[in-house]
């Protein structure tokens, strides 16, 4: 039977609501055998470095695993109990972290947006180097920009407490005040991101059909109604993409802590605990005393909380418009 | 059917079994094959001479079972990270410690007398601080640490009880020996059960450094100690400069985390130091420990010689920008390069509490040996050499550190400067700080002086709660009771 005789007799099969031949049933396992072969190294790499050292940090969770020759306890759930209900730092770092994400996401991808807006604007001139200028901060290293920051936020000399002196602001203490910690690190952040996400909305609105807001235009609709009706919706996409990934970056904070409010002579994540993370916890807790069993079970936890908060960025932001 | 209806729940189920599974076997079977806490798979005389003769390891677990080949030199994989050839031929004994370039350098030129001298090769690896603990843990974990590495005296304790760790054996350094020839503040916490289990290195004691200028400045002599507290909290606040309501110098640079100031206060004020050893629980939860903490915070809170907000993660007094620090005796040589427009002097801190049982606390680093380590009488030897009266004469000329050998406090070569001087004249006198961890410790003690200072906590509260921490931890250690 040739291939042509074979989708005839399967398209008849279907039609009549039969099983389709066997023969095509063998090919297409033998298709499906393939596309594994081809996907097998992937598979293998990711079951090797993702899926087998997360079902062994789940056993970890379940015990207290000192690292190195002492013995390894079974604890079962305590780890998780204890987390959930007795430490107060732990439930500092989670609010640490939601507040972070919420305060620097949100105005992150806002700036995005109204930088993506002006740079898609067809007339403005010099539009590349624009784009270069606010993508820097993005390939700059987060250990060199998070020094730079801490000296800019330095509050008796630094630069941003000296401007804000010009106008007559007191400036707070940023880094040294446990109310203003976090607020500082979230300014760097949203410096930082800005180019990023500007960069992924800017590809959004280019694909935005010309003749859809030509259309408008001739329709009546002012600049704003097409922003509002137009624009936002289709790009909604990039919106939620971008959200997306700020969200987990957001929940994952780390780096900016550690080198903003760490040094030799004072441990990261102060003061206060204003600027521990849920991350920098997990760390402090597996490395500190060189245990893998309770902030194993934290990691854990924080596995949840980001698997949760995304599935309901997906449930509530997502939209389809079709025009 | 529930089950087998839905074949994601199906999946699921397996997948959370599967785990399930694997934790309760993997882990139990570790569990339930270790040896109990602190109790040694093999005696300090089996261990040694087990390597004397060959270099089959007497650890555990396949680890360190680096099995002579007679191949001299050659550096095995597992374990002990050493090999060796039986009959004394020459092995590979891998070193790890933190990074420091001054003691990176020294330890380059001493790991080639070693090969000179014994014919052994050092594989020496200097890693970053940051990620030191995290390398040399994962490893250990793995049975592929190093033979020789670097600890903070006051978690061998903690390691020793974790099993990790060989003694020093007796053909190597007697007890006796170690105990008349080093300074006692040096190995006070390096001996467990009347074996010690680590030798010093980088000694510390805490000393309270001048800006002689701008003492003078302020009309205060700069060569004279404080004898009194007061005098010095007197002193700190004629030190203080303020435009309006901002500071511009500091009376003393202690804001920002003082570790300094509240590891030695609580040490020297009670006369087991900060914990007692025996019961593995803190001292300072009580009058004596508010009192300490209440004066040290007054600093802040009453007297405003310091803010958090001047300056904040900057060395004020390497700047000029502070009258004193208290510090660790390195820095009168890291003070010469990073800050060598300050003209300073050093001194011995005045008592914080009303009665203390020593002028100054200190602070040690060790060289320790793995229980895994194939080669462990060669490893010893190595350390012996590290510590040995002439290396350690090199470490502080070169290193910046005090020397822990007791013969060389009155060395003429070492004591040309001032401030070295005083260093070395500390050294007999000191009391160590004697926590049972490091920065899991640091942490919980930084907690309470931030609540003092910037929460506005009352003093009891916050050391009561620190106390209890710090206690709970050691619990969590199997180091109490």
């Amino acid at each position: 039977m040739t291939l042509t005789q074979q989708a005839r007799t399967a398209r008849a099969a279907g039609a009549t609501g039969g099983r389709p031949p066997r023969g095509g049933t063998g090919m297409r396992r033998r298709q499906t055998l393939w596309a594994y072969a081809f996907l097998s190294p992937a598979l293998v790499l990711f079951a090797v470095t993702v899926i087998y050292p997360m079902i062994r940090a789940f056993q970890y969770s379940l015990y207290r695993w000192p690292l190195g020759s002492a013995p390894k306890v079974f604890v079962g759930l305590q780890n998780y109990r204890q987390l959930i209900t007795d430490d107060q730092t732990f439930h500092r770092s989670v609010w640490n972290t939601l507040y972070f994400t919420v305060v620097s996401v949100v105005p992150t991808v806002a700036l995005a947006l109204a930088v993506a807006l002006l740079l898609n604007r067809p007339r403005l001139r010099a539009r590349g180097v624009f784009r270069t200028i606010y993508f820097v901060p993005v390939v700059t290293s987060l250990v060199a920009v998070g020094y730079v920051w801490k000296a800019l936020l330095e509050p008796t000399f630094g630069i941003v407490n000296t401007v804000l002196g010009w106008f007559g602001i007191p400036g707070p203490g940023w880094l040294g005040d446990p109310g203003w910690a976090l607020n500082g690190i979230v300014l760097m952040s949203i410096w930082r991101d800005v180019g990023f996400y500007m960069v992924i909305l800017l590809a959004g609105l280019q694909a935005i059909p010309r003749e859809i807001l030509e259309a408008a235009t001739m329709d009546g609709a002012g600049p704003w109604q097409r922003f509002r009706r137009i624009t936002l919706p289709l790009l909604n996409p990039s919106i939620l993409l971008a959200t997306v990934i700020g969200v987990i970056a957001g929940l994952q904070l780390f780096t900016q802590v550690y080198v903003m409010t760490g040094s030799a002579q004072q441990p990261a994540g102060g003061p206060l605990n204003s600027t521990r993370s849920a991350v920098l916890f997990i760390v402090q807790n597996a490395f500190g005393p060189l245990e893998m069993g309770y902030p194993s079970a934290a990691a854990f936890l924080l596995f949840i909380l980001i698997m949760l908060v995304t599935l309901l960025q997906f449930r509530f932001v997502q939209r389809k418009f079709e025009y | 059917m529930f089950l087998v209806r839905s074949p994601r729940r199906l999946a699921l189920a397996a997948t959370a079994v599967a785990c399930l599974a694997l934790a309760a076997c993997s882990g139990g079977k570790s569990a339930t094959e270790q040896a109990p806490l602190g109790t040694s798979t093999s005696s300090p005389s089996s261990s040694s001479s087990a390597s004397s003769t060959s270099s089959t390891s007497s650890g555990t677990a396949g680890t360190g079972s680096a099995t002579s080949s007679g191949s001299a030199g050659s550096t095995s994989g597992g374990g002990g990270s050493s090999s060796s050839s039986a009959g004394g031929a020459p092995v590979t004994i891998t070193h790890w410690q933190h990074q420091s370039d001054a003691r990176e350098k020294l330890l380059n030129g001493f790991k080639d007398d070693f090969h000179t001298k014994t014919g052994n090769t050092i594989d020496f690896q200097s890693i970053p601080y940051d990620s030191y603990f995290q390398k040399l843990g994962a490893a250990l974990e793995a049975g592929n640490g190093p033979c020789v590495f670097q600890l903070p005296a006051n978690i061998v304790g903690e390691y020793q009880a974790r099993g990790d760790l060989a003694p020093v054996p007796e053909s190597v350094l007697s007890a006796a020996d170690i105990a008349k020839d080093f300074i006692p503040a040096s190995t006070a916490l390096l001996k467990i059960g009347g074996e010690y289990y680590g030798l010093p290195t980088d000694f510390q004691t805490f000393l309270l450094f001048y800006n002689d200028d701008l003492f003078r400045e302020a009309g205060l002599d700069p060569t004279k100690d404080f004898a009194t507290w007061d005098e010095f909290r007197q002193a700190a606040v004629k030190l203080t400069k303020t435009n309006g309501d901002q500071l511009v110098q500091a009376g003393i640079d202690i804001a920002a985390s003082p570790y300094q100031w509240y590891y030695s206060a609580p040490t020297l004020a009670f006369p087991n130091g900060l914990v007692d050893k025996a019961t593995g629980t803190v001292t300072y939860d009580n009058a004596t420990g508010d009192q300490v903490w209440k004066r040290m915070t007054d600093l802040i809170t009453q007297d405003h010689v310091d803010s958090a907000k001047f300056l904040t993660g900057q060395s004020k007094f390497a700047l000029g920008k502070a009258g004193m620090i208290l510090r660790e005796y390195t820095f009168t040589g890291v003070y010469k390069i990073s800050a060598p427009d300050v003209k300073y002097s050093v001194h011995i801190a005045p008592p914080v509490a009303d009665k203390t049982y020593a002028p100054v606390a200190s602070t040690s680093w060790s060289y320790v040996v793995s229980k895994k380590c194939a080669t462990p009488e060669q490893a010893w030897q190595w350390v012996s050499f590290l510590t040995s009266e002439d290396s350690e004469r090199t470490w502080a000329a070169g290193g910046g550190e005090l020397p822990s050998r007791v013969s060389l406090a009155q060395d003429p070569t070492l004591r040309k400067d001032p401030n070295v001087v005083v260093g070395l004249d500390s050294m007999s006198k000191a009391m160590p700080y004697n926590s049972l961890g490091w920065d899991d410790v640091f942490a919980i003690q930084q907690q309470i002086w931030d609540e003092i200072t910037l929460g506005g906590v009352d003093v009891r509260t916050a050391v009561d709660k620190g106390a209890k921490g710090e206690d709970a931890l050691y619990k969590k250690k199997g180091l109490a009771g």
